[in-house]
């Protein structure tokens, strides 16, 4: 009654008529205008908000990838920290590894775990707005090889894949990277006599090819030089007192020995693989 | 007087006016909300070039710092690098950590769509 009354009223007033509650079959009519615009603009807006949705991602994921990457940096930071720490501070990882034989070892996916402060201290500066981010660098031996096996007594090889997981709010990143571990057993009568070494080139672990890298005293255990000038190279290992190496030639004869004091072993890594 | 029936008869020849208005109006709405998409568009371009643009300087200025040592770089610096679309200003900074390691820092700033963008990443490198 109502809706008939307001559209006598409207076409009284407007000279236009609607019928409000009719069906557009039951009018005679092929279709209304309304109806085709709807399905029109249905059409646009469903294609439209869906090419909207898919940007409104790419952007939110490009906001994401700085963060992904700023953790990726600091997995990388954490391994620098954690083969630096298990070469000059390192007496629970040399247990573990003289301990371990080729024969059957047990917990290969923990066997170490690295305490890396600095790059936890960089973290959470980094990602202060994330409750507990949380860094965690561990080594998986693969496969260790015996000191029987080994031709030269008193070495001991082992190869480790270095994880690290960085998780913080909705960022977890992740690296492995494998390494080798040599454990050289330099005992101290023998130290002058470059023979005991054995050093072959498959047994070289640095070659240090610049005095620079032994100025900033970035090699440690047993260096091979193969720069142009032992002598300059010896004054400036000499005067590093962070460089903490026996440093050879490639032929075996000493240029420097300055190996670790501490104990008959010293540790050393090969080169990080990134996988 | 003319009777209701006669109108229903000339209705299906056209379209009533309210009918052609509810339509423009919707028309114009969608219309509006697809012409802000092409404006969201753009402006996400230009975001998404910006940032990997900002994210591969700092990437790259790490990784020199990395193949070089840190002490090979002054505790603080500043350079420029321009695009044909944007200038970046990269500011580098070394930390000392300890003897042995240092704290690279690097913030690339550049301006986007009037405001100021930081980029910042870090990395632990030996001296």
């Amino acid at each position: 009654m109502i809706t008939k009354n307001l559209s006598a009223y409207l076409h009284k007033i407007f000279n236009v008529r609607i019928r409000f509650f009719e069906p557009v079959s039951a009018i005679g009519q092929k279709g209304s205008s309304l109806l085709v615009v709807l399905g029109i603009l249905s059409v646009i807006f469903i294609f439209g908000f869906g090419y909207a949705n898919y940007l409104n991602g790419q952007v939110y994921f490009l906001e994401r990838e700085k963060d992904y990457e700023a953790a990726r940096l600091i997995i990388k930071s954490a391994f620098t920290e954690t083969l630096y720490l298990l070469n000059y501070d390192n007496s629970e990882f040399i247990k573990k590894l003289q301990n371990v034989s080729s024969q059957g070892f047990s917990k290969p996916f923990d066997f170490y775990q690295a305490k890396v402060e600095a790059s936890k201290r960089l973290m959470k500066k980094i990602f202060e707005k994330y409750d507990n981010p949380s860094l965690k660098v561990w080594l998986e031996l693969i496969e260790p090889v015996d000191f029987k096996i080994s031709s030269a007594p008193g070495e001991k090889f082992a190869r480790f894949k270095l994880h690290g997981q960085l998780n913080a709010g909705i960022i977890a990143s992740r690296l492995e990277y494998e390494v080798i571990a040599r454990l050289a057993k330099i005992v101290h009568e023998n130290r002058d006599s470059t023979y005991y070494i054995k050093l072959t080139p498959e047994r070289i672990f640095a070659v240090i090819a610049k005095d620079e890298f032994i100025e900033s005293g970035r090699y440690y255990g047993i260096c091979v030089y193969t720069g142009m000038d032992p002598k300059r190279a010896k004054k400036a290992a000499l005067a590093n007192e962070e460089f903490k190496a026996l440093l050879v030639t490639p032929n075996g004869s000493v240029i420097v020995d300055k190996a670790l004091p501490t104990g008959d072993f010293c540790l050393t890594f090969g080169p990080a693989i990134a996988r | 007087m003319m009777k209701f029936v006669t109108y229903s008869k000339k209705r299906i020849l056209g379209f009533s006016l309210v009918e052609v208005m509810i339509a423009a109006a919707i028309l114009a709405m969608g219309s509006i909300s697809v012409f802000q998409l092409f404006t969201f568009t753009t402006r996400s371009t230009r975001a998404i070039y910006n940032n990997s643009v900002a994210l591969n300087i700092a990437r790259t200025t790490l990784e020199q710092v990395e193949a070089l040592g840190a002490s090979k770089f002054p505790a603080q610096s500043a350079s420029e690098v321009k695009t044909d679309r944007n200038v970046f200003t990269v500011e580098t900074s070394m930390s000392k950590l300890s003897k042995i390691f240092s704290q690279a820092d690097v913030v690339v700033k550049y301006k986007e769509g009037g405001r100021d963008v930081k980029l910042s990443l870090s990395l632990i490198v030996y001296n």
